[in-house]
């Protein structure tokens, strides 16, 4: 069914798979090793929302949301059972699951605006609800939760997890949009009204869909979590979804590298913009703006064009 | 012969305005049927109901002996009704043969066997360079993949809404061979909506005529073409009765 070729497009894929995984030997340093870590979170959540905005063109506002349902699950449960982080972090994946399925069978049969809506909505109310269930969540304070491998110091080793979630991720992406089931999805994103005359379920395709890529950013969210060693509300802050939408848009809205690329560029830039804090956000919107305006496919759709001189 | 479709008695009105009013009709296996009438008689409306974009405030639709009435449409096409849109809805980014192999999913499982299939209608309707995207197409091409999308997923019923308008008479000349060809090859039977009177008097077994949500009269070609009401519909009274039609 699926056939992997090394063509002259998958080399520069490689080669970067490749660099990724070498890293941590280069670099040495481990605030950066952390920063990358940081980075390849960020990657997973905007490659998944990409899933929903670029492929099925179903704007998504509790995605971050998403991300702190599965670290709060996770810590919740590791907290009160005492089951370790590992096995945490997909009880948080699970839950996630569950509430997609819930708000996706709700909004994602209406057209429009609806599901945006919706999950804007969704992720004010949870946000509210964790900031208020103090005796639960601590409130704005935070959870601490144990980390994902005890007693280790080093970030090398969440480096190389959070690097096989994010490969994971890209590639079960790539695998499910090349399949049968993917020429559905991209008919959906299309046209959803001539996906339906041709015998498409669209809302079934969109709320599997939706439920992927929130098992995912569930996934990566709990294991953000025992990564930093503390749940806040804020990892389901708007600002944390305005930067993931940043990163996928500046990256490349529609491709799989460029969400990539996009989240580990950001992610470097915002460590050297640390100084400015929030006001991050506003260099970032500027960023949004200028891809908008003149390279509509991001930074990878410009380098695809200059390297491949416009192939596909 | 049970027929493949039967409209029975229909009715569908947006807020106080009726436009599809108690209307019945059948098509029968490898008939090809004209739907004619004026702007805003109700056509469209008919097939959005047929496919299941629209539901009927009363009456059924029948498709194969099996009630289909407020079915989605995804279902509908599932059972074997296709069509195409008078506003035509492409993929623009996806390429002719995906476009084209979406249709074939519904039929097929595997994308192999769904490109396969695709590859057939694409010689069939003698579209060029299948790997060009949707959005690159001409006026012609992007109305054929729209007929062949809905020829690839394998109909009983086909359902064409208004595929000639803005078609050069050649074009459409090829419309009309093209669709005798889906019909005599592939066992369809066809529903032509059509303003562009060449195409619809030249392709159809039996036309119905429809007028604010009613229908007028329905017949051969020949024998509704002279209908006084038909022409009067379609000329106004005034100059109907010039040509000595009495109303």
């Amino acid at each position: 069914m699926f056939k992997l070729s090394l063509s002259q497009k998958n080399v520069p894929v490689l080669l970067a798979v490749v660099l990724l995984f070498v890293l941590p030997l280069i670099i040495r340093q481990e605030y950066w090793i952390y920063v990358m870590t940081i980075g390849f979170y960020y990657a997973i959540l905007a490659s998944t929302w990409n899933v929903m905005a670029g492929f099925l063109g179903r704007v998504s506002f509790a995605h971050a949301a998403f991300a702190a349902i599965g670290a709060y699950a996770s810590a919740l449960t590791v907290l009160h059972f005492g089951i370790p982080p590992a096995v945490g972090i997909f009880i948080g994946m699970a839950v996630g699951t569950v509430f997609s399925l819930f708000i996706g069978y709700l909004s994602l049969r209406l057209r429009g605006v609806y599901f945006t809506l919706s999950t804007l909505a969704f992720a004010e109310i949870f946000r509210i609800v964790v900031t208020v269930e103090y005796e639960y969540t601590r409130g704005s304070l935070g959870l601490e939760t144990p980390k994902l491998i005890e007693g280790m110091l080093s970030y090398v080793p969440y480096y190389y997890v959070a690097l096989i979630m994010l490969l994971g991720t890209v590639f079960s992406t790539y695998v499910i949009l090349n399949s049968a089931f993917g020429l559905k999805i991209k008919a959906v994103g299309n046209s959803e009204e001539a996906a339906e005359a041709l015998g498409i379920n669209s809302a079934k395709v969109k709320v599997i869909m939706f439920m992927f890529t929130s098992a995912i950013t569930s996934l990566a969210g709990a294991f953000y979590g025992h990564l930093i060693g503390l749940v806040s509300p804020e990892i389901g802050a708007f600002d944390q979804l305005a930067l993931v939408i940043a990163m996928a848009v500046v990256g490349g809205l529609g491709s799989l590298p460029g969400p990539v690329i996009g989240a580990l560029l950001l992610e470097v830039i915002s460590e050297y913009l640390r100084e400015f804090g929030i006001f991050r956000l506003l260099i970032f919107a500027g960023l949004i703006i200028v891809t908008l305006r003149f390279f509509r496919r991001g930074i990878y759709g410009a380098l695809k064009q200059v390297i491949w001189r416009g192939e596909l | 012969m049970r027929p493949v479709l039967e409209v029975r008695s229909v009715t569908k009105s947006f807020g106080g305005l009726v436009a599809v009013n108690n209307f019945s009709m059948e098509v029968r296996e490898r008939e090809i049927v004209g739907l004619i009438g004026p702007n805003g008689a109700g056509k469209t409306t008919l097939l959005n109901l047929v496919t299941g974009f629209l539901k009927p405030d009363k009456g059924q639709i029948m498709f194969m002996g099996e009630e289909i009435t407020g079915l989605p449409p995804h279902k509908i096409c599932v059972k074997g009704v296709a069509r195409t849109f008078q506003l035509i809805k492409p993929f623009p980014k996806l390429s002719i043969l995906d476009a084209i192999a979406v249709g074939a999913l519904v039929r097929v499982g595997s994308k192999a066997e769904a490109y396969r299939r695709a590859q057939e209608v694409i010689e069939f309707l003698g579209l060029k360079e299948p790997h060009r995207l949707c959005e690159s197409l001409n006026v012609v091409e992007e109305k054929l993949v729209e007929l062949g999308r809905a020829l690839a997923t394998n109909p009983k019923l086909l359902l064409i809404d208004e595929i000639a308008a803005g078609l050069r008479p050649s074009e459409v000349e090829d419309i009309k061979r093209v669709i005798k060809i889906i019909r005599d090859e592939y066992g369809v039977s066809i529903v032509v909506v059509e303003h562009v009177m060449p195409l619809v008097m030249g392709v159809s077994d039996r036309i119905v005529v429809m007028s604010s949500g009613s229908k007028v009269t329905e017949g051969k070609p020949e024998e509704v073409a002279s209908n006084p009401k038909v022409i009067s519909i379609y000329l106004g009274e005034r100059r109907g009765r010039m040509l000595g039609v009495k109303p």
